[in-house]
């Protein structure tokens, strides 16, 4: 498991947003939970359609805060005063996706089309670039074209899309479009060319 | 499908050649049977799986931390040697309708059709747990095996550029290919 000290030294981070308001990004710690609950508690239906996980269930937001391990996803807080007005995670690959990395991001309505949504992920971006990954991947249920247009504002690339493969709480299925920012540049088997 | 049908699934199945093979699902006492498959496979047989099979303790970690209700291992037997083994991954959450499947055949058993039936008893498993797509993931390389994928009705998705990152450091592209277990719903 990664220090976790270290981690919060280095993200605490006050971001002012296009309208001047003040926001803190940080790392998630287990104390949390009561305003993770409430981050989700007052979304609507239709921004938790979405997400992977019931977050509307207390038990989910608690099973988050006591299982933190940053070295498999580092969640990223954002606090606007004492409330939660965002919340974005780096989930970190595993075996041959050792080099690779996902990012999932829940905004509250208030603080979207404010900047915010950017500045937790290039936070993200620059951890992920730290810890020697090559790619982020986002993975968008189509419907969300504002957050897929966002996606690609901040460098990601539409790769493809997977017809029917996020299904709703109801049954019914979406398809999932594919993002992917580079971290470092292609393998290139010439390699470059020497200056002449 | 209940979970006593899963543990008394069987299949026996005869290959192109006359040789039975007995398709059943993975069992705690497998271990060694598993340890011996993946112990006779050179290194570029295991290049592109996702664990490293050759250490004994990956096939005995399967072994004991068995749930069919997440992972269901299909393993091929002549006798009592494991010839193959498959495996259908089953989604979670948005992805509860989804399963992936991985493949992996003793080297003097493959080009014999053993594949295919593994694929097809993987297929029929899918469909009796209800699912809507499988998936698998394939490492461009191995164009045979993304073929014989093909030959059974899977569907080349898209190719994610360098994904799969091998033992030394050196990035390989991987297919994804789709089969489509249900028609989806229309709209009308």
């Amino acid at each position: 498991m990664t220090d976790m000290t270290a981690e919060i030294e280095i993200h605490d981070k006050v971001v002012i947003l296009k309208d001047g308001g003040e926001v803190l990004l940080r790392p998630m710690t287990p104390d949390d939970c009561q305003t993770l609950i409430g981050l989700f508690a007052t979304a609507p239906d239709e921004d938790v359609l979405y997400l992977r996980d019931d977050v509307r269930d207390p038990a989910v937001a608690k099973g988050w805060c006591e299982n933190l391990n940053y070295g498999r996803v580092f969640p990223l807080m954002a606090l606007a005063d004492e409330r939660a007005v965002g919340q974005a995670t780096l989930h970190f690959g595993c075996g041959p996706e050792r080099h690779c990395g996902r990012v999932r991001i829940f905004v509250a309505k208030d603080f979207r089309r404010r900047g915010l949504g950017k500045q937790m992920i290039n936070v993200l971006i620059d951890l992920a670039r730290r810890r020697g990954l090559h790619m982020l991947i986002a993975e968008i249920v189509l419907d969300q074209a504002r957050l897929i247009k966002a996606c690609i504002a901040v460098g990601f690339e539409l790769c493809h899309t997977l017809k029917d493969s996020f299904m709703l709480p109801d049954g019914n299925t979406r398809s999932v479009a594919t993002l992917r920012k580079c971290l470092q540049p292609p393998c290139d088997e010439f390699g470059p060319l020497a200056e002449e | 499908m209940l979970p006593e049908q899963t543990k008394t699934y069987r299949n026996l199945i005869t290959l192109k050649d006359g040789v039975q093979v007995l398709l059943r699902p993975m069992t705690r006492d497998d271990c060694q049977t598993l340890t011996d498959l993946f112990a006779s496979a050179n290194e570029e047989d295991t290049l592109y799986l996702r664990d490293n099979v050759k250490d004994p303790a990956v096939p005995k970690g399967w072994c004991e931390t068995l749930d069919y209700s997440r992972v269901l291992p299909l393993m091929a037997l002549v006798k009592d040697r494991a010839v193959g083994q498959g495996s259908l991954h089953f989604g979670s959450g948005p992805e509860r309708h989804i399963g992936k499947v991985r493949l992996f055949l003793a080297k003097d058993f493959r080009g014999r059709g053993l594949g295919t039936k593994m694929l097809n008893s993987l297929t029929d498993l899918a469909r009796k747990h209800n699912l809507h797509l499988l998936v698998a993931e394939i490492v461009t390389d191995q164009a045979k095996v993304i073929r014989a994928f093909e030959d059974i009705g899977f569907q080349p998705c898209c190719t994610l550029r360098d994904y799969f990152m091998l033992r030394d450091g050196d990035v390989r592209d991987v297919a994804i290919l789709m089969l489509r277990l249900r028609e989806p719903g229309h709209e009308f």
